[in-house]
């Protein structure tokens, strides 16, 4: 049983799109409750692993021989230990839930069937990522959600957005794993293993086995995550996918596909962790090890990301800069060393920003598709239970006990503490701003007066769809009282009382706490001084430069947009200017200068390629002696 | 006198003259069951080839050709190819004039020099081989006398190809002066004497015919033009099979006969990689013909495979025939489907692809699974060749600073070729036709052959050890000092 | 006395004029021309290694100069048909004009 489940919780997805997409594609019922039955059906079956005795308390393999070619030798296998448990039960759980809140969402949908087919197949890469026990394996899924993200993303591929979007976060993310593979490869050249298990044995046995490209290759695997998590500079995919459907972008941007990239962190954190050590080349950085990079970029994005979340007017697209900035917080743990921590605010913020997306896909598709944050307002009445689920999860956001983002915001915020007082005072503005920007968007999505035409009446969504919010916000409630860190560590489960371990951080780092608490208040305070009641964004009148700056992402995309593209074309022109220029003008015009004298210039002009390729030929080749004979 | 060995090749060149001798008493409207049978028969030269065993290396003709694990891998490669590119042929002939059986047969000769070409071991086999091959694909490219790009491409190749045959057997005439022998790695042991002038400026001559038949810098200026205007089919077999015979030759010229000039010459292999993989992935971007573009990746993709070559190792020749069979099937099938969702005459351009998933969903999955295959995206077939070819440059890398930067090169590369694949991808699915056009008929040949390759894309993609493992085993044959 | 370095002068003289009128004319059958020369240019070396290089090899060399004739002549076949089917469409043999193919 120990070895069937977890195959069968990582085949039934993939067998449901099999059949979705080679069968049931004209039953849209039978489909969905296909894409459907294997989530939930994963779903009781992971929470059966946990249940199971000794399952969770040790972790072991499963294995087939997959490839297997001279020295080459990999197997396709699933890994079950603490940490990929809590992830699939993370991804199920809460996949799950957008699963049949899709079923409601996309009624109206025409290829509802196709959508459900890649939702399945989403689930079933992402959840290979989370199996994977080597490295091969774990690329090999990861490029799957890569291609299935991008199927999701650009579902609504009619709209010249959605599909710009779907090809954006699909680039975006390859310049990622193109560094992710590089660093495979050196850790495999280096340690002769993709093995999780073997490599980090190996690098136990001798921790200079990395020798001078330790810190090289930490970095290059942590480029993987960079584009997977949207982390500063790869981070301006994220915003953009919010064109897909509601529910993907729940599923993908807040559950599952960005968690990824921590989830790859915490797994492979013996790596990030040895000996730094610089190769020569790169000397002057020596002193700097990976961690404390990847400290700063988290730091960063998250700062970054909850500024310009300030002044996003999309319900939608604020929703996503907090995901940045939440994921920047989950990097800057993995920064400090705690893994754990990240490991339980990724938990946490699954549950509550799949929640906040879902009850934003309530009111989107209420007001017929209308995602500005200043046409809504006073939607508290109208929709209730949106509204009191929605708070749930703003509180948990803002963290607030005790609900679950509370304790885990706060372990990261006292691990900051111990280490680096910077560090903590900069992540405390950040939670200033998190507050800020939610209530921000609370205050004036469900605070005041309708701002819409009069004849809209908005009403919730079915039950089908309010289910899945009602049990993401017990999800939220509940977490709380988890020990997700002391799972992790792998310490016996109850050995502390529940009452206990909720007055954890009161007992631990009081003064932490009570500064946490105290930014989510100023933050709250300022938002009710600037956007109660207000009918439109008092910030652009008193701060004009400032606003206008985050309005523009801080002009991130502008600029990327301009440089990369830009720099891409002039290289391409730059080819083919020589192809056609310098080689087909100078060049050969001049040799027949001196051959064929005045009387052919005005043929010269009309010099055509033949010539040209030839000549090119024969310049390659004199090329070549001379390098042989000088 | 081991003539036996030569089998399959003589049948292929006797299947092609029976074709031709056959068209004379077929009326005009049965052409296309000669085509059939040429397929069938040339299905049962690749069954009957795995009845040979890829033993010890066995020689005919006075050690002239060799028949060894190497070389059967890539007759079995060739093999295949010719069976797709006649089915490509086959429908591609129905707007011709007339003339079918010709193209078929004249393919089947291309195979067989191709397949000649695997088993060279004497400088007199490889001209003639690749004579074969060049002489039947300048009437290949230009088989559509009626359209001018393809005269105008047939016209480059001829040119071209002609002066690359020039450079090859003046070279060879070198080389021949300085060592005195014509067989390049006879039973006596691998390795020319490379020390003499005359040896190491002739095989500079060498690997300038041979560079123009893989496509790569300084002599890949043919390969845009030609694939654009020849005729798909053509392009098919030019970007599959002749380049396969390029590299089969550059193989054991290199590594097997003249290693220590392999060795001298490494820097310069390293920068005409490199130059090979930044002008194809560079040119390729602007581009807005599909022939075009492809003929662009193609020079980009000789770039990746000499990465293969520049390690000067078994496990990249390893990887350089992992990499030919799974690239032999993405191209094949982006040629397939640009024979059969252009009208006869229109000009295959990419935008001209918008609303091809409606026109046929089939064509439309199989040009973007290729093309993403072409972009190295697993878990196709494309990932694992690159992965492979990177890995031992950058195991090497260790020893020397400048192959981390071909590494660098290649990396940057490979990220170039994302942007003008997806571009294709997304004009197939995401952009909106100029008008509504009538859905597209595959016939079965064509659909069996393209879904053949496209079992090869996704199978060896996902399970790619059988291949590798083959692989493994052929370059195993190469005899490496 | 003739000595093989007359022969591998005259032929390299050979090649180099060949290759120059290759990449140099514009008349597709004048270059075509040029390059029969380059290729008789290594047959002439053939020859005159093979008869440094005692019998065995020397009469393989010299075989090999008829093949390589014969596949010239093919050569030249084709491209001379090729060459005229052009001319039938443009009223011209000059390579490179206005060509359709290129960027």
């Amino acid at each position: 049983m120990q070895t069937l489940f977890p195959w069968l919780i990582l085949l039934l997805p993939l067998a449901a799109a099999a059949l979705i997409s080679l069968f049931t594609r004209p039953h849209r019922d039978l489909s969905a409750r296909l894409s459907i039955g294997a989530i939930v059906a994963g779903f009781w079956l992971t929470l059966l692993l946990f249940a199971l005795p000794g399952a969770a308390a040790q972790a072991y393999e499963t294995r087939i021989p997959w490839l297997a070619a001279g020295g080459l030798q990999i197997d396709f296998g699933l890994r079950i230990d603490r940490l990929s448990l809590l992830m699939a039960l993370v991804v199920t759980a809460v996949g799950g839930a957008i699963h049949i809140y899709s079923y409601e969402y996309m009624r109206g949908e025409r290829r509802f069937s196709t959508y459900f087919a890649c939702l399945s197949l989403f689930t079933f890469a992402m959840l290979g990522v989370v199996f994977a026990p080597n490295f091969v394996q774990m690329f090999f899924f990861w490029e799957l959600v890569g291609v299935s993200s991008y199927l999701l993303i650009g579902f609504w591929f009619e709209r010249p957005a959605a599909a710009d979007a779907g090809l954006k976060a699909f680039l975006v993310n390859r310049v990622g794993d193109l560094g992710f593979l590089l660093g495979i490869l050196l850790v495999w050249s280096r340690l002769g293993s993709v093995h999780f298990g073997e490599l980090e044995r190996r690098l136990a046995e001798n921790p200079a086995a990395l020798g001078a490209m330790a810190t090289v290759a930490g970095l290059l695997i942590f480029c993987g995550a960079l584009g997977k998590s949207a982390q500063f500079p790869l981070h301006i995919w994220l915003p953009d996918a919010m064109e897909g459907p509601t529910p993907v972008s729940a599923l993908i941007h807040a559950a599952t596909m960005v968690a990824a990239g921590v989830y790859m962190l915490a797994r492979v954190f013996f790596l990030l962790a040895a000996t730094p050590h610089w190769p020569a080349a790169l000397h002057f950085l020596e002193g700097l090890d990976a961690l404390e990079i990847i400290r700063i970029i988290g730091l960063f994005t998250a700062l970054m990301a909850g500024l310009i979340a300030l002044q996003q007017d999309d319900i939608k697209r604020v929703l996503a800069y907090s995901t940045l900035s939440q994921l920047g917080y989950m990097v800057m743990a993995i920064g400090l060393g705690q893994p754990g921590p990240a490991m339980f605010h990724l938990a946490t913020h699954a549950g509550f920003k799949a929640l906040l997306f879902l009850g934003a896909g309530a009111i989107i598709l209420a007001l017929h598709h209308e995602q500005d944050i200043w046409r809504m307002g006073g939607l508290r009445r109208a929709m209730p239970l949106t509204f009191w689920t929605f708070l749930i999860a703003t509180l948990a956001l803002c963290a607030v006990p005790p609900l679950g983002g509370f304790y885990s915001k706060e372990s990261i915020l006292a691990h900051a503490w111990h280490q680096d007082k910077l560090v903590f005072a900069l992540a405390w503005c950040g939670s200033v701003l998190t507050a800020l920007y939610m209530f921000r968007l609370v205050l004036v999505v469900f605070g005041g007066s309708p701002r819409r035409p009069r004849d809209a009446q908005p009403h919730e969504p079915s039950h089908i769809a309010t289910w899945p919010m009602l049990f993401l916000a017990g999800l939220t409630v509940l977490a709380g009282g988890a020990d997700v860190e002391g799972f992790l560590a792998g310490g016996a489960q109850g050995t502390a009382s529940l009452a206990s371990r909720l007055a954890g951080p009161l007992a631990h780092a009081p003064f932490v706490m009570l500064a946490g608490l105290a930014a989510t208040g100023l933050g709250f305070a300022m938002a009710w001084g600037l956007y109660r009641g207000a009918y439109r964004d008092p910030l652009p009148a008193r701060w004009s430069t400032l606003a206008s700056a985050l309005r523009q992402r801080l002009l991130l995309d502008a600029w990327y947009a301009r440089w990369i593209g830009g720099s891409f074309e002039a290289l391409a022109c730059l080819a083919s200017g020589v192809d056609r220029w310098i080689i087909a003008g100078a060049a050969v015009r001049g040799v027949h200068g001196s051959v064929e004298l005045t009387g052919r210039l005005l043929r010269l002009a009309q010099t055509g390629k033949v010539s040209t390729y030839a000549f090119a030929l024969g310049c390659g080749v004199a090329a070549l002696l001379y390098w042989l004979i000088r | 006198m081991n003539a036996i060995l030569t089998m399959p090749e003589m049948a292929v060149t006797a299947l092609a003259l029976g074709l031709l001798v056959l068209d004379l008493w077929t009326p005009a409207d049965r052409k296309g069951d000669l085509g059939i049978a040429a397929i069938g028969g040339l299905a049962l030269i690749l069954a009957g080839s795995f009845l040979f065993g890829a033993g010890a290396p066995q020689y005919a003709f006075g050690g002239m050709y060799v028949l060894d694990g190497m070389a059967l891998f890539f007759k079995r490669l060739m093999l295949g190819v010719g069976v797709v590119a006649l089915a490509a042929a086959l429908e591609y002939s129905k707007r011709f004039a007339a003339g079918t059986a010709e193209y078929c047969a004249l393919i089947l000769l291309a195979v067989s020099g191709m397949m000649w070409a695997a088993s060279a071991n004497h400088w007199a086999l490889l001209f003639v081989s690749v004579e074969l091959m060049t002489v039947t694909f300048y009437v290949l490219v230009s088989f559509e006398r009626t359209r001018m790009p393809s005269l105008e491409a047939g016209v480059k190749y001829l040119i071209l190809g002609a002066l690359a045959s020039a450079f090859l057997v003046y070279g060879v005439a070198l080389v021949f002066g300085g060592t005195g022998t014509l067989g390049f790695a006879g039973d006596s042991g691998p390795g020319l004497g490379t020390g003499s002038v005359l040896v190491r400026v002739g095989l500079a001559l060498v690997l300038a015919g041979l560079g123009f038949k893989i496509g790569m810098v300084p002599c890949q200026f043919w390969a845009p033009d030609v694939y654009q205007g020849a005729p798909a089919p053509t392009a098919a077999l030019l970007a599959a099979g002749s380049k396969a015979a390029g590299f089969a030759l550059l193989l054991r010229v290199l590594l097997e006969a003249a290693p220590d000039w392999a060795l001298e010459m490494r820097p310069v292999l390293m920068l005409i990689a490199g130059a090979s993989i930044l002008y194809g992935n560079l040119c390729a971007i602007p581009q807005r013909n599909l022939k075009r573009l492809l003929g662009y990746s193609s020079i980009a993709h000789a770039g990746y495979m000499l990465l293969g070559i520049v390690v000067l190792e078994r496990a990249g020749a390893a990887a350089i025939l992992f990499y030919l069979a799974g690239y032999a099937c993405a191209v094949l099938a982006a040629f397939l489907v640009a024979a059969l969702a252009f009208d006869p005459g229109e000009p295959e351009e990419i935008p001209a692809l918008a609303g091809l998933h409606r026109r046929s969903p089939y064509l439309a999955a199989a040009l973007a699974l290729s093309m993403i295959s072409l972009a190295g995206i697993p878990p196709l077939v494309g990932f694992f060749g690159k992965f492979l070819l990177l890995k031992g440059v950058v195991l090497a890398a260790f020893d020397s600073r400048s192959f981390g930067w071909l590494a660098g090169v290649a990396l940057a590369g490979i990220v170039t070729s994302f942007y003008y694949y997806f571009g294709v991808v997304r004009a197939i699915y995401w952009s909106a036709p100029a008008a509504e056009r009538p859905p597209i008929a595959v016939s079965r040949v064509a659909g069996a052959a393209l879904g053949a390759c496209l079992v090869g894309i996704v199978a060896a993609g996902v399970f790619p050890s059988p291949l590798l493992e083959a692989a493994r085993l052929a370059a195993g044959a190469l005899r490496i000092p | 006395m003739i000595t093989a370095h007359h022969y591998l002068a005259v032929a390299a003289m050979l090649f180099g004029i060949g290759l120059a009128g290759a990449l140099t004319r514009r008349n597709s059958i004048l270059v075509l021309m040029s390059i029969e020369l380059m290729l008789n240019a290594a047959n002439l070396n053939l020859v005159a290694f093979g008869r440094q290089a005692g019998w065995e090899q020397g009469s393989q060399a010299a075989l090999w100069v008829m093949c390589a004739i014969a596949i010239a002549a093919a050569e030249s076949g084709v491209g001379l048909a090729l060459i005229l089917a052009i001319y039938r469409h443009r009223r011209s043999a000059h390579l490179d004009e206005s060509p359709p193919l290129k960027g």
